[in-house]
């Protein structure tokens, strides 16, 4: 470990895959991308951001983050479709190595085991998260504030969700809910985390105002890399800022 | 007579006046009070009208209803107009109240009304309007209105109850509202067929990318703004509509704006201050309404041309011996297109100002689906301010400025601004909707500009 922790910032590079940017990207979720990107730049990590569509082949073991965002119904439909196969495949075998992966919203949903729509009809998942969710009649709508066990801010973000996820017996939940609804409005969970698997409801997007969970996440990545390492300071008064106006918002307008 | 009518007309005439006295704005409370007494009150009120023009759409609904307005002012054809801010149906209704006598006869002879994207199936049957105009489908505000699916979802079922008798006047360019003419008799097709405006590359921020009959691929020979375009489907025959009226020979200069709106027989040059691509479509989609009421358009480039904009929509102000130029952003094709016409200059100070009010949205997220990397080679100063300027900054500093600041209070913000300002520079204030609304209360304290009621 001590060999490891003296590897230069600039020899270390990170490896990103942003999974259906065009069909999965409805809530400003590629500020999520955007911000670990630049705060691996920052730091003078080297970056490397890989889109991935419908039809488009992901490359085995090359990946050390992947984004997979919030879409409208229709798109998440034929999303799902092009996960099964190969994708969920590698997907699969990358989580249970302990790759991150951040998934919101749709792409949280996609991650759990099946989402069951009104009539009954399932949507298979990537099982990489032991959840599953049901569509909902009531839309959960608002700002939302969770607390979580290995951060010591609070996350905030907006939630807009119908679905209501149930965790299953191999998930934690990413927090508690503080302001907001959640998982499903009623047991107070908010996201689900398994492995280095994460998944929750937070647009906003989530990780340019919650720089401490960006920071999280590209540390897991460089530890599961490179084994111990840590990232340098970087001048978050910005981000700190939008973090205090939103929580401060997310309790007014409760 | 009918007495229940009258005294939802009397108690919402009485609501006015009250208003009036107590010189507060509302202009959806009469409307409100009308309709909670009878809520056939829209429906019995509009009977009356011999003609009417109900205008939806996600952009453009209040520059492309003026723009009609004025040109039935021009051609002396009364009319009721829900100018004054309310398009839900309370809105519609409170103005019809102020042209009605107690029996609820109304005095003019034409209805030209905005309505709320949501709240046109409710509408829709009341009013049975003879034209109804589309002008596009983008995503906003989606705590409010839902996806985008959402909204056609909506409309596609109101327009099963459409009258036959309606002429549907429809944005050939938009995919989704190009669909809702289909099986339906009566349509105009509006489009832009200039090639000279297409975009370089395929857009960031696309709120429609599937067919909406098969859900293929849609193909594009060019895109015009986000989805809008010359599109076909790469699975089904689906693909945009024969225009009926088209704009060629569009020419962006220095405060104004010009094209030619053509059809088969007539071409009809335009020149107007109106600046943008998107008021492009709004001219078209005005001319093609009228052209629905065959009524002869002579004078229509006449109206385009005296065309005073809307506070908010690019009106040139100035201020303490600034020029101050106000333009309101909603959503990210909005705010595009608002960088696309008026940022795209040399080196400007702006000043953005976000809310997160309800009628703002309360979800700022949006804000990262804004190509503000287009503006960074220029260098510009931005002044960031709002219940969400903070989130604004945040966007800016990802985006890769240096030069920006968040100062909270607007006063304060446009105080600093317009200092900064060099010598014969415009400050560019782009406000989200309550932003818009306060900072002309804010100029109005200072001397400028009417209340936003008297307008």
């Amino acid at each position: 470990m001590e060999e490891q922790a003296r590897i230069k910032p600039s020899k270390l590079k990170l490896n990103i895959t942003w999974l259906y940017p065009r069909e999965m990207s409805t809530y400003g979720d590629r500020g999520n991308v955007l911000t670990l990107y630049k705060r691996c730049l920052w730091r003078g990590i080297e970056a490397e951001v890989e889109e991935i569509g419908i039809g488009k082949n992901l490359k085995k073991d090359w990946t050390d983050i992947y984004f997979f965002g919030g879409g409208q119904d229709v798109a998440q439909t034929l999303v799902a479709q092009d996960l099964l196969g190969d994708k969920k495949k590698i997907l699969k075998e990358e989580a249970e190595e302990g790759k991150v992966i951040l998934g919101i919203c749709g792409g949280y949903q996609l991650s759990g085991i099946y989402y069951r729509d009104f009539e009954g009809k399932e949507i298979e998942g990537l099982g990489i998260l032991d959840v599953a969710t049901r569509a909902g009649s009531k839309r959960m709508m608002g700002n939302l504030v969770v607390e979580t066990q290995f951060l010591e801010e609070k996350l905030v973000g907006f939630e807009n969700h119908s679905g209501k996820t149930k965790l299953g017996q191999n998930a934690k939940a990413l927090g508690k809910v503080v302001v907001g609804s959640g998982n499903n409005g009623g047991d107070k969970t908010e996201g689900a985390i398994q492995n280095n698997v994460y998944g929750c409801y937070l647009h906003g997007p989530v990780l340019p105002k919650n720089p401490a969970f960006a920071d999280y996440l590209l540390h897991q990545a460089l530890l599961k890399k490179y084994g111990e390492t840590e990232l340098t300071f970087l001048n978050d008064s910005t981000e700190l800022a939008a973090h205090e106006v939103a929580l401060d918002r997310a309790h007014k307008t409760h | 007579m009918d007495p229940q009518l009258t005294i939802s007309v009397f108690a919402g005439k009485a609501t006015k006046q009250f208003l009036k006295l107590r010189s507060s704005g509302g202009t959806a409370a009469p409307g409100l009070f009308s309709l909670y007494l009878d809520k056939n009150a829209l429906k019995k009120l509009s009977a009356g009208l011999e003609r009417t023009i109900l205008v939806t759409g996600t952009n453009g609904k209040t520059t492309t209803t003026r723009l009609i307005g004025n040109f039935l002012e021009k051609e002396n054809i009364s009319f009721v107009h829900n100018r004054a801010g309310s398009n839900l149906e309370r809105g519609i209704v409170s103005s019809l109240l102020e042209q009605t006598n107690f029996s609820g006869q109304v005095g003019k002879t034409t209805g030209l009304f905005e309505i709320d994207e949501a709240a046109l199936a409710t509408t829709l049957t009341k009013l049975k309007p003879t034209i109804l105009v589309i002008t596009n489908l983008f995503r906003d505000q989606l705590d409010r209105y839902g996806e985008v699916d959402n909204i056609k979802r909506l409309w596609e079922k109101a327009l099963v109850e459409l009258p036959q008798s309606t002429t549907l006047v429809l944005n050939a360019d938009d995919p989704t509202v190009a669909y809702l003419g289909k099986s339906k008799a009566k349509v105009i097709y509006f489009g832009i067929a200039d090639e000279t405006v297409k975009l370089d590359e395929k857009p960031t921020t696309l709120d429609t990318i599937v067919c909406p009959v098969c859900q293929g691929d849609l193909e594009y020979s060019a895109y015009f703004s986000s989805h809008q375009g010359d599109y076909r489907c790469s699975k089904c025959d689906f693909k945009r509509p024969e225009l009926d009226f088209f704009a060629q020979e569009i020419n962006f200069s220095e405060g104004k704006t010009q094209f030619v709106i053509k059809n088969k027989e007539e071409t009809t040059t335009i020149e107007t201050p109106l600046l943008g691509l998107f008021n492009v479509y709004n001219a078209l989609a005005s001319y093609s309404a009228l052209k629905g009421l065959e009524l002869p358009l002579t004078n229509f480039a006449d109206v385009a041309a005296d065309f005073k904009s809307v506070f908010g929509r690019g009106e040139n102000l100035t201020f303490n011996g600034h020029q101050l130029l106000v333009a309101l952003a909603k959503n990210p094709t909005g705010f595009n297109e608002i960088i696309r016409t008026y940022l795209e200059k040399p080196k400007q100070t702006t000043l953005i100002v976000i809310n997160d009010k309800i009628a703002d949205g309360r979800d700022v997220s949006w804000l990262w689906d804004v190509d503000f990397e287009k503006l960074l080679e220029k260098d510009d100063f931005i002044f960031t301010s709002g219940l969400r300027g903070a989130d604004m900054a945040l966007r800016l500093k990802y985006a890769g400025f240096k030069n920006f600041e968040n100062i909270e209070s607007l006063e304060a913000a446009l105080e600093k601004a317009t200092n900064s300002l060099g010598e014969g520079e415009t400050l560019t204030v782009i406000p989200t909707y309550t932003a818009m609304l306060e900072l002309k209360q804010l100029l109005a304290k200072k001397g400028l500009a009417g209340q936003f009621w008297e307008d």
